[in-house]
């Protein structure tokens, strides 16, 4: 099965651009000119396709009018309790969970 | 988890009587936000002590155990009742309908009595599901600050400007 937090932290930063893109109500042309970039750029970070380093990821939220403030919390381990729970599951029920999945991410 | 198991546990709540309002992704996949499928289903109940043993009866007939990494250690015996619960302001759970969390003041929130204020009514299948309002779930799940959560606000933002502009529009007056 998939590692659901290497796939989760693989999209994260995309998502936290969406957001702040989004919040700032701008498109990924206006905000790839705001931070010296392409809008193709943009789209390949909100997608995953391309991991942005720390510093370009500030950039880029910077250019929405928002910055990242960091906080550390002790781990939670609600989503490696729900991992066990579907590895319980009929396969095929794991199967049409996996396929829902893959249909969400793809239409997004 | 599928809409037959939200519907058979709401199913439960009502027929226990429980104070509670649906939050989580399934809440906000019901605002019609479209994000991957839950697998669990997230409520944050009344704190009242009545409320709490309406729940523990509710989660009594769902046959609820605790859900814990590596699973509950056979020897270990939990009884869930309304003590139990006072103790606690998370719990999750296993029950016949698919994973059942309880958060009792979820994140960026105070919990019921702030959540119900705007709570949304919303039919899924034969019952009246309560669920938080798509405002109050971007509220939390922004405060909580988990990847998991950053993954699904920008899809939950994008339904809200949706929702709100539909709402600005003028309505048209049925011709009699």
């Amino acid at each position: 099965m998939t590692d659901v937090f290497e796939v989760q932290n693989r999209a994260w930063s995309g998502a936290v651009v969406k957001r702040a893109r989004l919040m700032a109500k701008l498109t990924q042309q206006q905000l790839a000119d705001a931070a010296g970039t392409t809008q193709q750029h943009v789209a390949a970070i909100e997608n995953g396709r391309r991991q942005p380093s720390h510093p370009a990821l500030a950039r880029l939220l910077r250019a929405a009018g928002f910055e990242l403030r960091t906080r550390l919390e002790p781990f939670d381990p609600h989503d490696e309790t729900i991992e066990e729970w579907l590895r319980a599951q009929p396969v095929d029920f794991q199967q049409r969970w996996a396929e829902h999945q893959r249909m969400i991410v793809s239409s997004q | 988890m599928t809409i037959e198991q939200v519907e058979a546990i709401v199913s439960v709540l009502d027929r226990h009587k429980v104070d509670y309002v649906m939050i989580g992704g399934i809440a906000a996949e019901l605002h019609g936000a479209k994000i991957a499928r839950s697998l669990d289903l997230d409520v944050t109940p009344a704190a009242s002590r009545a409320n709490r043993e309406r729940i523990a009866n509710a989660l009594t007939e769902l046959n609820a155990t605790l859900r814990v990494p590596g699973g509950m250690p056979d020897d270990v015996k939990v009884h869930i009742d309304a003590d139990w619960l006072e103790r606690v302001t998370t719990a999750t759970f296993n029950t016949d309908h698919g994973p059942f969390d309880l958060a009792f003041r979820p994140d960026g929130t105070d919990g019921y009595d702030d959540l119900v204020r705007s709570v949304v009514i919303v039919r899924v299948g034969a019952v009246d599901a309560r669920l938080a309002s798509l405002e109050d779930i971007v509220r939390s799940k922004t405060a909580a600050g988990r990847t998991k959560d950053e993954l699904t606000l920008p899809a939950l933002i994008d339904r809200l400007a949706a929702i709100r502009a539909d709402q600005s529009q003028p309505k048209q007056i049925p011709e009699s």
